[in-house]
């Protein structure tokens, strides 16, 4: 599904990901940790393809495709999904209009026709109730107004509603209470097929009850440092990460 | 036939059938005009619109002009809606192409020339309208109020007697179509509602051709006592038009009125908005919305003065700047010593699309009441790169997702629109200049 081979990316002339290499295969789920700064959100943004950061070494395949050409919405209508760790108020821009839009503009790309307003108005009753959002923040503009957890459920919605096959999730659990946090892990629990990989970007285990993740990465100082099974999450949360990147360093 | 000449030509010896006065009259704003002469360079309040060279510019005085073409008649029409209309090429009534059905007793709208008559015939109505013309405008202090007056062909007049309340909205279609000659025209607007009576007036102006034209549009409106007033106006002018506009309004006492302004093309437009609130408890609306790419420049200008207690006025101006296109925005808050608690808020934001356009915004306030609430504010940016990615990150290719933004920006405008007929037709023509300066 995803093949990233010693990544290195600059974020204003200052390189982030140095020699960054992962692999992730179809239904699998990954957890990337790591302390602040190591370039957990640098590496989400960059398989995203947002401006402003330089990938000067390495590649990325995506489905056996170079990803790193491919612009931000050829990417999504690829199948990949950010899920934003600061989602955009866009003030003017209805949500469920923002969202027809989109998953009309991914169908058109996979050269499928449009989705018939009775059938995408079915989809959305469906999908928030998943994520226990109400109908009413889907007439306002896209985010506007939204508390910070209605903001990261938004994001689930967006995805359940999008069917990615591979979900970059950003930092999605912060801020949220423990109930948030239950409703986001049922959101991407409900994906999970043999088709569809997530790479989980978390700064805590906690998520991790909730999704259970294939692989743990730790990501330190732009490289993976230590890679393990769910257990290694556990070891993180008490241990720290200090004795990790005292690990690199050394 | 007469050839072209320039402004001072016209004005030094105009035309037997010229004018909306006649004999002495007519002569007076005619010398009063050349008096006056036109803004120069070293003229502050003008320094920004672009009229540099018109003095000297041979124009044909607007006349008869070519029958239009569907697609510029209905560019602005709601369909599949009644609504009456006038419709004026070159500054000349089309009979043949207004549409006026049964209006309630007592309503006149049409031809200020034919109203002229009915007046001489004894028609009271007719009589009152005609005595407001000028009443407005300033015709001895502002020069092209006065050219107006004593050059223009005819004007559509719209009497609104007390207590009336029109169902279906007034369209006034106002077209310049030059052929190989530069054209003058001057459409000229009259508008008197009653006291408690309501109306929704749209003006829809616009040009063609690459035939450089200077068009001088005056309109002014009454509201009397209670009365409600929506006017849309949208200008669509060629690359090579010029065009300044005067709106008038004055408010008596609880009236409302909500005046918006859609601008898109023209070399240069000159906006004008003079609004006074002149009874307890009017409010009054005056918003702008401009569309340009190209060279174009819009210099929007208002002057809102609150001389009553209890006022509320609202201006909002946004501006979409693409390619060189310039935007100024001079907002004059004039708030009187008796106006005590007045509310007025002035806002203008401007949206850059290119590096080399530019958007420049002047306040100016002046308070003479104590108890007043008067706040102001300017933004100028362009389009948001975080919003744009989030957008592009769900699948929305780039050009959609600019599209989409501008639209949302100016969006708010369209929501303050009421006459519920014409919010698809303003809508249409955003979505359909936006592509075109895609």
């Amino acid at each position: 599904m995803l093949q990233i081979h010693n990544l290195h990316a600059s974020v204003a002339g200052k390189e982030i990901l140095k020699g960054l290499t992962l692999d992730v295969k179809p239904g699998e789920i990954h957890a990337i940790m790591g302390p602040n700064g190591s370039g957990k959100s640098t590496l989400a943004n960059v398989l995203a393809g947002r401006d402003g950061y330089e990938v000067t070494a390495g590649d990325v395949l995506y489905q056996g495709r170079n990803l790193l050409d491919r612009e931000p919405e050829e990417r999504a209508g690829d199948g990949i999904f950010l899920a934003f760790q600061y989602p955009v108020e866009i003030p003017g821009v209805p949500n469920l209009y923002f969202l027809r839009m989109a998953l009309n503009a991914q169908r058109r790309h996979r050269g499928k026709p449009e989705i018939p307003a009775e059938d995408f108005l079915r989809l959305v009753s469906e999908k928030l109730k998943l994520v226990h959002l109400e109908d009413g923040l889907q007439k306002r503009a896209v985010n506007e107004g939204f508390s910070g957890g209605e903001k990261k459920r938004n994001e689930i919605f967006q995805m359940l509603i999008l069917e990615p096959r591979l979900a970059l999730l950003d930092e999605t659990d912060s801020g949220l209470d423990i109930d948030a946090l239950k409703i986001v892990a049922e959101g991407v629990n409900a994906m999970r097929s043999p088709d569809f990989s997530a790479v989980v970007v978390t700064h805590y285990q906690r998520l991790l009850d909730y999704i259970v993740p294939d692989q743990v990465h730790v990501l330190a100082g732009g490289r993976i440092v230590k890679t393990g099974g769910r257990e290694l999450a556990l070891e993180l949360e008490k241990c720290g990460y200090g004795w990790l990147t005292q690990e690199v360093t050394a | 036939m007469n050839g072209a000449r320039t402004l001072a030509g016209w004005l030094t010896d105009p035309p037997e059938d010229a004018g909306l006065v006649a004999g002495a009259e007519r002569t007076r704003l005619a010398l009063r005009a050349l008096e006056l002469g036109l803004p120069t360079a070293r003229d502050e309040a003008w320094r920004y619109s672009r009229l540099e060279g018109l003095a000297e510019e041979e124009l044909m005085l607007a006349g008869e002009g070519p029958a239009p073409t569907a697609p510029q008649l209905t560019a602005l029409t709601p369909e599949g809606v009644r609504v009456d209309r006038v419709v004026v090429v070159n500054g000349r009534l089309m009979p043949e192409l207004c549409e006026i059905g049964p209006l309630p007793a007592g309503v006149g709208f049409g031809s200020l020339r034919a109203m002229a008559r009915a007046a001489q015939g004894g028609l009271k109505e007719a009589a009152d309208l005609l005595e407001r013309l000028d009443s407005l405008c300033r015709p001895d202090q502002r020069m092209f109020s006065a050219l107006n007056t004593a050059l223009a062909g005819d004007a559509t007049g719209l009497w609104v007697p007390d207590g009336v309340r029109l169902e279906r909205p007034l369209l006034v279609i106002s077209l310049v179509l030059p052929g190989a000659d530069a054209l003058l025209t001057q459409p000229r607007l009259l508008v008197v509602i009653g006291r408690e009576s309501q109306a929704s007036v749209m003006e829809a102006h616009g040009g063609f051709g690459p035939t450089p034209y200077f068009c001088n549009a005056v309109s002014e409106f009454q509201l009397g006592a209670g009365a409600r007033l929506e006017h849309l106006r949208v200008q669509r002018d060629s690359p090579a038009g010029r065009r300044v506009s005067g709106a008038f309004l004055r408010v008596e006492a609880g009236a409302h009125v909500r005046s918006h302004t859609f601008t898109t093309g023209g070399r240069s437009v000159r906006n004008e908005f003079q609004l006074e609130l002149a009874g307890a408890g009017a409010r009054g609306e005056v918003n702008g919305l401009a569309l340009l790419s190209g060279e174009s420049v819009v210099d929007n200008h208002t002057h809102v003065t609150h001389l009553a207690p209890d006022c509320e006025s609202r201006q909002t101006f946004r501006s979409i700047l693409a390619e060189r296109s310039r935007s100024v925005f001079t907002g004059r808050i004039l708030v009187a010593r008796d106006a005590q608690r007045t509310d007025a808020v002035q806002s203008f934001a401007g949206l850059l699309l290119s590096d080399t356009a530019r958007a420049l915004a002047r306040p100016q306030l002046e308070i003479l009441a104590d108890n007043v609430k008067c706040t102001h504010g300017a933004t100028v940016g362009s389009l948001d790169p975080d919003s744009l990615f989030y957008l592009r990150s769900r699948g929305i290719p780039k050009a959609l997702a600019r599209r989409l933004m501008i639209h949302a920006f100016c969006s708010d405008m369209l929501g303050r629109v009421r006459t519920s007929e014409m919010i698809n037709p303003l809508d249409r023509l955003v979505t359909r200049t936006l592509a075109e300066q895609a």
